[in-house]
């Protein structure tokens, strides 16, 4: 398992990631949008699926990233119901009109995810120096938290990765929460890893 | 060359029905399949080593522009929603409308003389087609459900008022029959279940005629629902056999519900039960027209057969014959064996006349010990003295009544029409007198005029 350095490293590089995935949000709609990570939790699989045991009942629209390399995986962003709305009218500023209103909602959502979830990764493959292979985002609506979590590849110390991120545009005064999904199936690599990025910075 | 590399590795991809192209570190385009070269009208010669943002100078925004660059760096693809960005690269349809695309950039790494080398494989989706079909699929939808609201509140206000009716229906006390052109049962109120001792469900869908209509009213009934309920009667009435085999008199109103076309469709008939009324009607009748003690007609009676008799003979040449009776000693008996026994006398005497007249002939009685004979149809004078000779014969007989035997006499006088009168008060009066001078002569019981 990860010890406190390896969780404080990862922290910071998740952090970076959703950084400029604020950016990125920032340059596409031309308003300025807060992305902030307040906390950041390793879990057990039984852990998260408790945690997120809640999230069970909504409907949740989530799009998720699947990856494979040194340290294979699987990102999801999910939106809460209320965030969703929130988000998509932020991007969707016309009126509606001819455009059908579930189709923007699943592709405005993707390219959201699409954003978030490639800065945060791109972020954590650069940091740990991997190489890693990308799937194409998946939008899912309505999909279990229980599919969410499960995992192709059941290697070694397979754990998730939570972090709830936070977004706020005060122009509109919108907020919401989007949670931060990582289920890593080798931990011992990815402890390997940190392990090196560590070291490198505390210049040992 | 890269592009030759690229060219022989990628060739494939003109195959497919998406706008595909390459590009390299410094966005240059390195692959331009034919579909590309279709929509844009450039081929691949024209355009392979140009920059991107030189062709297309709209791409240089931020919202595109760092994510391909990302890519580019080996990052996860990234996805341009025509939902979001109309389009990727500005390119007209024949119809001179702007393609709108689904666009996908996605990472590929080639080796090249044994150095890896990362470029951008763009893949454009042409939606035009599929968002209009998603939007017209959508407006369809939303017709539909509409349409399908707008009849949810109709099919209520329906059902309301169609509980409304059968409340009503069922509250009224008048039976409520709807019918179809074939006479099957539609609707069948309460009042209906009450009379007929059946539900609905047991006569649902039958022919009103099967179960409920007497034998004898059905073929008029059917004759009706036979010529497509023309000339349906207004008023009509029939019997109905209950369930407890009770017949009942129902006088109906009937209307003729037409179809969109004009045509009979339905009848509704309103009835009432008139079992009782009529049956206290036709007492009323008759006690009117009879004598209350022996049953026999009374003299209103009488008088009306009479001028039927007058009218019928009229037609057929015929002479009636009237005889006027009064009894001989009955008052006496009265007097002294009592009313009862008297009572019993003239039912006697009633119970013999009847047996010796014929049954066209009428026996009236006029109060106290009088009795009128009306002889319809004989030939001559001869043919009533015949009659009155039987009758005082019978008359005559001794009587046992309450273990007493008792004797009477008659006095008979005969009237004939038209021989001595034409109308019935002259007969009558003529009769009478007749009688009366028989009673003063010789107390016997035959001597006409």
């Amino acid at each position: 398992m990860l010890n406190e350095l390896h969780k404080d490293a990862l922290t910071e590089i998740i952090n970076i990631g959703v950084g400029q995935a604020g950016n990125s949000l920032n340059a596409m709609l031309a308003m300025h949008v807060e992305l902030s990570v307040p906390e950041i939790r390793v879990l057990q699989m039984e852990q998260a699926q408790e945690e997120l045991s809640l999230l069970n009942t909504s409907s949740l629209a989530s799009v998720v990233l699947r990856f494979s390399g040194p340290v294979p995986g699987k990102a999801a962003l999910l939106f809460p119901p209320e965030s969703a709305l929130n988000l998509v009218t932020l991007l969707v500023q016309e009126e509606p009109g001819d455009l059908d209103l579930d189709s923007m909602r699943s592709a405005a959502l993707t390219e959201i995810g699409n954003i978030v979830l490639n800065s945060v990764l791109g972020n954590f493959a650069n940091f740990l120096h991997m190489d890693l292979e990308y799937s194409l985002p998946d939008f899912m609506f309505e999909s279990s938290i229980h599919d969410l979590l499960e995992q192709d590849i059941a290697e070694n110390g397979y754990a998730v990765i939570l972090a709830k991120a936070h977004f706020r545009v005060s122009e509109h005064s919108i907020a919401g929460d989007i949670l931060l999904l990582f289920g890593i199936s080798s931990m011992e690599e990815l402890s390997r890893l940190l392990e090196i990025v560590v070291r490198e910075q505390s210049g040992q | 060359m890269i592009s030759n590399e690229i060219q022989d590795k990628f060739w494939i991809l003109n195959q497919l029905p998406l706008g595909i192209f390459i590009l390299d570190q410094d966005m240059r385009i390195q692959f331009w399949n034919r579909i590309m070269h279709d929509w844009t009208e450039m081929d691949q010669k024209q355009v392979l080593g140009q920059s991107l943002l030189h062709l297309y100078p709209e791409i240089d925004q931020p919202r595109f522009v760092p994510r391909i660059r990302a890519v580019l760096d080996g990052g996860p693809p990234a996805v341009f929603s025509s939902h979001l960005h109309e389009c990727f690269i500005r390119i007209s349809t024949r119809d001179g409308d702007t393609r709108q695309q689904n666009t996908t950039v996605v990472p590929v790494r080639i080796k090249i003389k044994a150095s890896s080398c990362r470029l951008a494989l763009v893949t454009i989706q042409d939606v035009t087609e599929l968002n209009r079909r998603i939007i017209e699929h959508r407006k369809v939808r939303d017709q539909v459900v509409e349409e399908l609201n707008k009849r949810k509140v109709i099919e209520e206000r329906l059902r309301r008022e169609k509980s409304f009716v059968s409340k009503v229906l069922d509250t009224v006390d008048a039976l409520v029959v709807l019918l179809d052109k074939e006479g099957k049962l539609l609707h069948f109120n309460r009042a209906c279940e009450r009379l007929s001792g059946y539900s609905f469900a047991e006569l649902q869908s039958t022919n009103i005629g099967a179960q409920l209509i007497s034998p004898r009213d059905t073929d008029y009934l059917e004759f009706f629902f036979s010529k497509n309920l023309q000339d349906m009667p207004v008023h009509h009435e029939n019997f109905w056999v209950t369930k407890s085999w009770e017949k009942k008199l129902i006088a109906w109103s009937n209307c003729i519900l037409d179809d969109e076309d004009g045509n009979p469709e339905y009848v509704l008939g309103t009835g009432i039960d008139i079992t009782e009324q009529r049956r206290m009607q036709e007492r009323i009748e008759h006690m009117a027209m009879h004598d209350g003690l022996t049953g026999l007609p009374n003299r209103n009676l009488l008088q009306d057969r009479l001028e039927v008799a007058i009218a019928g003979s009229s037609r057929t040449g015929k002479k009636i014959g009237l005889l006027f009776l009064d009894l001989d000693g009955f008052k006496a008996i009265n007097d002294n064996y009592g009313h009862k026994s008297g009572d019993e006398l003239l039912k006697e005497v009633s119970r013999r006349l009847k047996q010796t007249v014929r049954a066209s002939d009428t026996i009236a009685r006029f109060g106290g010990d009088e009795f009128v004979v009306l002889l319809p149809d004989i030939n001559s004078l001869q043919d009533a003295k015949k009659v009155a000779q039987n009758i005082s014969r019978e008359v005559s007989q001794p009587y046992s009544i309450q273990s007493c035997e008792h004797k009477l006499g008659v006095s008979i006088g005969i009237s004939i029409y038209p021989d001595d009168a034409h109308n019935p008060e002259d007969l009558l009066r003529l009769a009478d007198m007749a009688m009366y001078r028989v009673k003063k002569g010789s107390n016997q019981s035959e001597c006409p005029r």
